[in-house]
């Protein structure tokens, strides 16, 4: 195959990206705009309706503006005795609310507490409904209008798109072994990416310029109406929602298809899927084995995971979390807002103190507590299993059940006790060091005896993991070479450096990791021992993430914290797996 | 090996049962006497009353709220909740979740609750739940010891301190003071707070510096407090009688030690401030319906009765809970009780914790400054201004999107 | 040398014994609250200038009165009994399926060598970095929502499966790659199946890091409460870690039942550590040949 046919295929491409990026893009906007115009028009129906009733007119009012009228519904609610005093289609005329009704009711309560004249809301069958409040010289009230807005044209645009994207993938389908495979296919790979970006970008501003145009077109359509109907009824009408920025959505839908249209053109025009297929082909054995493992926590870890990622770069908080994805969407900002506190210092009355709230300062704590937390943790882990393991031992039974205590009790209750051997009155701590003649010690008043509490406890509580995990570790050490090293005088220390060491380093290395990455994100223990305390110079960078997302309601900025904790420890990861990589080759 | 695994499968298939659609589910964080009270009054409804049944979960208190806000936004929530109102404005903000009810309210359902109640469970103008009891903190004293209640704070501070002898392990007044939930009594109660009455953080303010003020001085002055006080030690130190004073609330009660006798009294007038009242936040609790039930009116109707004069009476006999209903506070079996009416007293001078999300954002500067101030000897002023900072920025935050 | 080997061992004894008291100092103030029938710890009283015996007095964990009294208030007033059975079902269901998975993939990434190989041993650890406490919501909106396996204990087995895996698949990987390759060819030679080979000849010799991952799924499944308390929505299916939790809120917490029932939550693990721990110290026979 030549490289001109290739390359042929390329220009499709691109042509089938912009077609993509063409409908996505005015689907979405004719969608927003047909849904701000329809507000628009139920709102001006509503206000008309409004005034009608107030200046005393007919008790059924019907709906003034016709054109969309097919199914849409108006209704009238005065608050205080729950009237319902006017409602079209139908000839009702006043009753109470019934139970069903309770919505209006509601909607109209909250805009009066609230002194709002207007409330939209777009329901999930694509109907929408906008109330305004009665005016003045008539009861608290509202009148609503709901109305269905067409549905047909975008199924249309969704088909066109469906089918188009079928067309170009069963082309490529067939293309398969001629796009990959040849020496000059990586040249028209990229040619064809290029091809495909650029058609899309090209179509979709050309899309975005011509919606635009639309747009505005449409807006002035709504207007002309607005004011008809306004002067009709010789109403004021209040603008609020005009047609306006409905191009932010499709902006974003422009770029997603730029972007997959350019990673379905690469991932075709490199030949993986063909080679994703083959590998899997030769190795389902190992396949078939690691499937199950890997299936789970592709689904219940990556998914969380790409869902915090997703959210990390928006600012999601409380108030604004149904809101739709693209107007939460802030980009790289949380990242850098935790990046750039590096107000590491403060200049106080007392000269320069360190400002324990800053990012970094937190990273320094964490890495310290992370440091010497491991490595005390897995001296005493092995020491012990070194002693247990001693051959003939008496009472081995007793002593590992013992020592596997604090991991089975659970830690709640025992971090708790830990911090009640810190009180500085009534601690057992503070008796020992009054026993031995020394001054009570506040415990939690300094930074450093405050590291100290929290470090006891978790080093308390970790040994035993690491301590059951080296005495499976130490099973694979072999007896033969040992005597072997004794017959040949090795001293004990050489033994352990030259035999021990290198024979548990492969089951042992996953858990120093894996335990770095826990201790990391070691929640519990700060928030029952140390609580942060003093003054927050005890947070981890987990505990901060906590706080933020479930104190503060903060769920962007929490996830991008939480990011950048996964950021750290996968550098960290990929840094140990190398260099314990290098001293395997040794 | 075979049927072991088999039957194990059983077992976890049958571990759950599909709750039956013809229930109501009313979810609460009630142990002991209180969540007796409340199956109590339960049963009662489900007898007088035909339809499907009301059934009750109760969920460990520690992380209820965690499984209210994964389950409420989502629709998977329970028909009807119990929980206090310090969370309402989160919860309506961030989720719709909760129904409001003032469309079923009469004019004498909004009568026939203790002022600042129904109050409580608005938001934004709307009601959105029943209240069905309130929590307090007061002056707890063992009477062996304090047989009087200090009237304003220097008595409290004379009292304490003949009592206070830290050799002894004996402290004249014992409570979490370091909590800003208990210090908020003393800022309110110089006429400071979280918020000024425009609803905007005020936490710079000169009141709240004297309150500071104020505790340092019981701390590092008169030295009466309980250092780095827990829970559970400010109980082992009341129980032991090493303590005449403890400020707590009416859950307090339920652990003290059977041969102590516990007097309740309003917190003391505070002569710093001119007399006026210490005035601790008020938590009250309501029933609130989820948007979600399968049928609110029906599940507005059992929140009514939970929250009767019938249902409030056995919460407050059984479940010794204070009620948020006035006619029950006409019985003398209540009125009369001096552990009720302890509290009683002090809840009129206290002030509703605030609804709105934005006091959440209060906690976490808050604690920094009381460490600061309370072990590193920062300046009140400056420790307040720092707090404030922090704050407004957590506020201007949340509220980004909103304006 | 017998005399040395006698004299060594005593020290050996000595540090065992000082870490075992170390190790069981504080579970022992649980106990003793515990057994002292009171809910909050108790306070020595210290006379007024302590002597050295006063303050040891002070220091040992010994309750001032003895009572059984929170272990009975605790069954009687909650059904522990049943909250531990939900609990053992769901701990056991975790190891098998979590040890399962974890065997079959960690001998596929030691035996094989196929593309992929190291990413997907890299993803189970990067799958630890992501902080567990902000996994909540999504968690719960695939268990709840796209599984519907809310109020089920599967839901549970499968995300503790899950958790323990990457720390059981690196585990197992790194014991197997230390068990030599000629065993299984020379039963490859014999004409057993693949299946076979790893079934009955590689998992025995593994038994000590199977020990270790069971006890480590276990475990996982064991003490974790918040994903539990979030997906079950009755009473009679909550664990014991859930059921434990109503013992301490931000009100009226009581201790003493709350420090009985982690003794009691501590008993099934102590005795499944002490059954298993045989196998812990078998592992590759005496004639297993180090490669």
């Amino acid at each position: 195959m030549t490289t001109r046919f290739d390359n042929a295929l390329g220009v499709i491409f691109g042509l089938a990206a912009a077609l993509i990026v063409l409908t996505l893009s005015s689907a979405r906007m004719h969608a927003t705009v047909e849904q701000n115009s329809a507000l628009e028009l139920a709102y001006a129906e509503a206000t008309s309706a409004a005034s009608a009733y107030a200046r005393g007119g007919p008790s059924v009012v019907t709906a003034a503006h016709e054109t969309a009228a097919s199914t849409s519904r108006l209704r009238i609610a005065t608050l205080p005795d729950r009237q319902l005093v006017g409602a079209w289609p139908g000839t009702e005329g006043s009753r109470p609310l019934t139970v069903a009704e309770k919505g209006l009711f509601d909607r109209a309560e909250r805009m009066a507490a609230q002194g709002r004249s207007r409330l939209d809301a777009t329901a999930p069958d694509r109907s929408v409904r906008v109330s305004a409040m009665l005016p003045a010289g008539s009861p608290p009230g509202i009148a609503e209008v709901e109305l269905q807005t067409p549905a047909g044209g975008n199924a249309r645009l969704w088909t066109f798109l469906l089918i188009t994207s079928a067309l170009a993938a069963s082309f490529i389908a067939s293309r398969m072994p001629a796009i990959a495979g040849t020496q000059a296919s990586r040249q028209s790979a990229l040619f064809s990416i290029g091809a495909t970006a650029v058609g899309g970008i090209l179509a979709g501003f050309a899309s975005l310029s011509r919606l635009g145009h639309w747009q505005t077109e449409k807006a002035a359509d709504v207007e002309t109406g607005l004011e008809g109907l306004a002067s009709a009824y010789n109403v004021t009408l209040e603008r609020t929602n005009i047609i306006s920025e409905p191009l932010a959505g499709a902006r974003f839908d422009v770029w997603l298809a730029v972007f997959l249209a350019a990673a379905i053109a690469a991932f075709f025009a490199f030949g993986i899927g063909r080679r994703i297929w083959e590998t899997l082909k030769t190795h389902r054995t190992a396949y078939a084995y690691a499937a199950p493992a890997v299936i789970g926590a592709l689904v219940l870890v990556f998914f969380p995971f790409l869902y915090g990622v997703a959210i990390s770069f928006t600012d999601t908080t409380l108030v604004n979390q149904t809101d739709p994805f693209v107007e939460r969407w802030t980009g790289i900002s949380n990242y850098l807002s935790i990046l750039g506190d590096t107000d590491l210092f403060r200049r106080g009355e007392a000269g320069l103190s360190i400002n324990y709230q800053s990012f970094w300062w937190t990273l320094f704590v964490t890495i310290l507590w992370t440091v010497t937390n491991v490595t005390l943790g897995v001296s005493i882990g092995l020491g012990l299993a070194l002693l247990l393991n001693t051959p003939g031992l008496a009472g081995r039974g007793i002593y590992r059940v013992l020592l596997i205590l604090p991991w089975a009790v659970p830690n709640y209750i025992t971090a708790l006790v830990w911090k009640g051997m810190f009180h500085p009155q009534f601690g057992v701590i503070n008796q020992g060091v009054q026993l031995f003649g020394f001054q009570p010690v506040s415990w939690f008043d300094s930074f450093g005896s405050a590291f100290l509490t929290g470090l006891a406890a978790n080093v308390w509580l970790s040994f035993p993991f690491m301590m059951v995990v080296s005495l499976g570790a130490l099973q694979s050490v072999s007896k033969d070479m040992y005597e072997a090293a004794r017959l040949e005088g090795a001293s004990a220390w050489r033994r352990f450096v030259d035999i021990t060491l290198p024979s548990v380093q492969p089951a042992l290395v996953p858990a120093v990791i894996l335990s770095v990455v826990w201790t990391f994100n070691m929640f519990n223990v700060i928030y029952l021992v140390s609580n942060g305390e003093p003054a927050g110079a005890n947070e981890i960078l987990i505990t901060e993430a906590y706080k933020i997302g479930f104190e503060q309601y903060r769920y962007g900025y929490s996830a991008a914290y939480s990011v950048v904790i996964f950021a750290i420890l996968l550098a960290y990861g990929v840094f140990q797996v190398r260099a314990t990589r290098a001293t395997e080759q040794v | 090996m075979k049927p072991l695994l088999l039957s194990l499968l059983a077992l976890i298939m049958v571990g759950c049962s599909a709750p039956s659609p013809d229930e109501f589910v009313i979810w609460h964080g009630y142990r002991g006497a209180e969540r007796a009270a409340l199956e109590e009054v339960l049963a009662l409804y489900n007898e007088q009353t035909d339809g499907p049944p009301v059934r009750a979960l109760a969920v460990p208190f520690d992380a209820y709220a965690d499984k209210l806000s994964a389950a409420l936004p989502r629709g998977r929530g329970p028909d009807l909740f119990v929980f206090g109102h310090d969370r309402l404005g989160g919860w309506v903000e961030g989720s719709d979740a909760i129904d409001p009810i003032g469309f079923y309210l009469s004019e004498a359902d909004k009568e026939r609750f203790l002022p600042n109640m129904l109050e409580a469970m608005t938001y934004r103008g709307q009601v959105y739940g029943l209240p069905l009891n309130f929590k307090s903190i007061a002056l707890i004293r063992n009477t062996a010891l304090a047989p009087e209640a200090p009237l304003d704070t220097h008595d409290l501070v004379s009292m304490a301190e003949d009592l206070t002898d830290p050799d002894r392990n004996q402290f004249g007044l014992a409570y979490e003071f370091a909590n800003p939930d208990m210090h908020a009594a003393l800022m309110n109660g110089f006429g400071g707070g979280v918020f000024d009455d425009a609803g905007t953080v005020a936490l710079n303010r000169p009141e709240n510096v004297a309150a500071f003020d104020l505790l340092l001085q019981w701390q590092n002055e008169a030295s009466i407090l309980l250092p780095e006080p827990t829970g559970a030690l400010v109980l082992s130190v009341f129980n032991t009688g090493k303590t005449p004073f403890v400020i707590s609330g009416p859950w307090f009660l339920s652990e003290v030690a059977p041969e102590i006798e516990v007097g309740i009294s309003p917190l003391p007038d505070i002569v710093e401030a001119g007399g006026a009242p210490i005035q601790p936040w008020i938590f009250i609790e309501g029933i609130f319906v989820t948007r979600t039930s399968r049928d609110p009116q029906r599940a507005f109707e059992i929140a009514q009765f939970i929250t009767s004069e019938t249902g409030q009476t056995v919460m407050a006999e059984m479940g010794r809970q204070l009620p948020a209903a006035t006619a029950v506070w006409e019985q003398s079996s209540i009125s009369e009780d001096p552990v009720a009416a302890g509290f009683r007293a002090q809840m009129e001078q206290g002030a509703p914790m605030p609804n709105i999300p934005e006091l959440a954002l209060f906690w976490s500067p808050a604690d920094v400054a009381m460490d600061q101030v309370l072990r590193s000897g920062r300046a009140p002023t400056d420790a307040l201004a720092e707090a404030q900072t922090k704050m407004t920025a957590a506020i201007d935050a949340l509220r980004e999107q909103d304006r | 040398m017998a005399g040395e080997k006698e004299g060594r061992h005593i020290w050996i004894h000595a540090i065992l014994i000082l870490a075992c008291i170390a190790a069981l100092y504080p579970v022992l103030w649980v106990a003793a609250l515990a057994l002292s029938g009171r809910q909050e710890p108790a306070l020595s009283d210290l006379p007024e200038d302590p002597g050295a015996l006063d303050r040891l007095r002070a220091m040992a964990p010994v309750p001032d009165q003895w009572s059984l009294s929170n272990f009975t208030g605790l069954f009687a007033e909650l059904p522990m009994g049943q909250w531990i059975f939900n609990s053992v079902i769901i701990s056991v269901a975790t190891t098998i399926v979590g040890v399962i998975m974890a065997c079959t993939a960690a001998y596929a990434f030691s035996r094989f060598s196929f593309p992929g190989r190291r990413t997907g041993m890299m993803m189970f650890l990067v799958s630890q970095m992501y902080p567990a406490t902000l996994m909540m919501i999504p968690l719960y909106i695939i268990i709840e929502e796209w599984l519907g396996l809310g109020d089920h204990f599967l839901g549970l087995v499968l995300v503790y499966s899950v958790t323990a895996i990457p720390f059981c698949v690196w585990m197992l990987k790194g014991y197997f790659d230390t068990i030599p390759a000629e065993i299984e060819e020379s039963a490859l030679m014999d004409g057993a199946s693949p299946g076979r080979i790893f079934v009955s000849i590689v998992l025995p010799l593994a038994r000590p890091a199977l020990v270790v991952t069971a006890l480590f799924s276990f475990m996982t499944a064991w003490n974790e409460f918040i994903l539990a308390l979030i997906f079950l929505d009755e009473e009679a299916s909550y664990t014991a870690p859930v059921g434990l939790r109503f013992l301490v809120s931000d009100y009226a917490a009581q201790y003493g039942y709350f420090a009985a029932g982690s003794i009691i939550v501590a008993i099934p693990v102590c005795a499944l550590f002490f059954a298993l721990q045989k196998f812990l110290v078998s592992g590759l026979t005496a004639g297993g040949v180090k490669g």
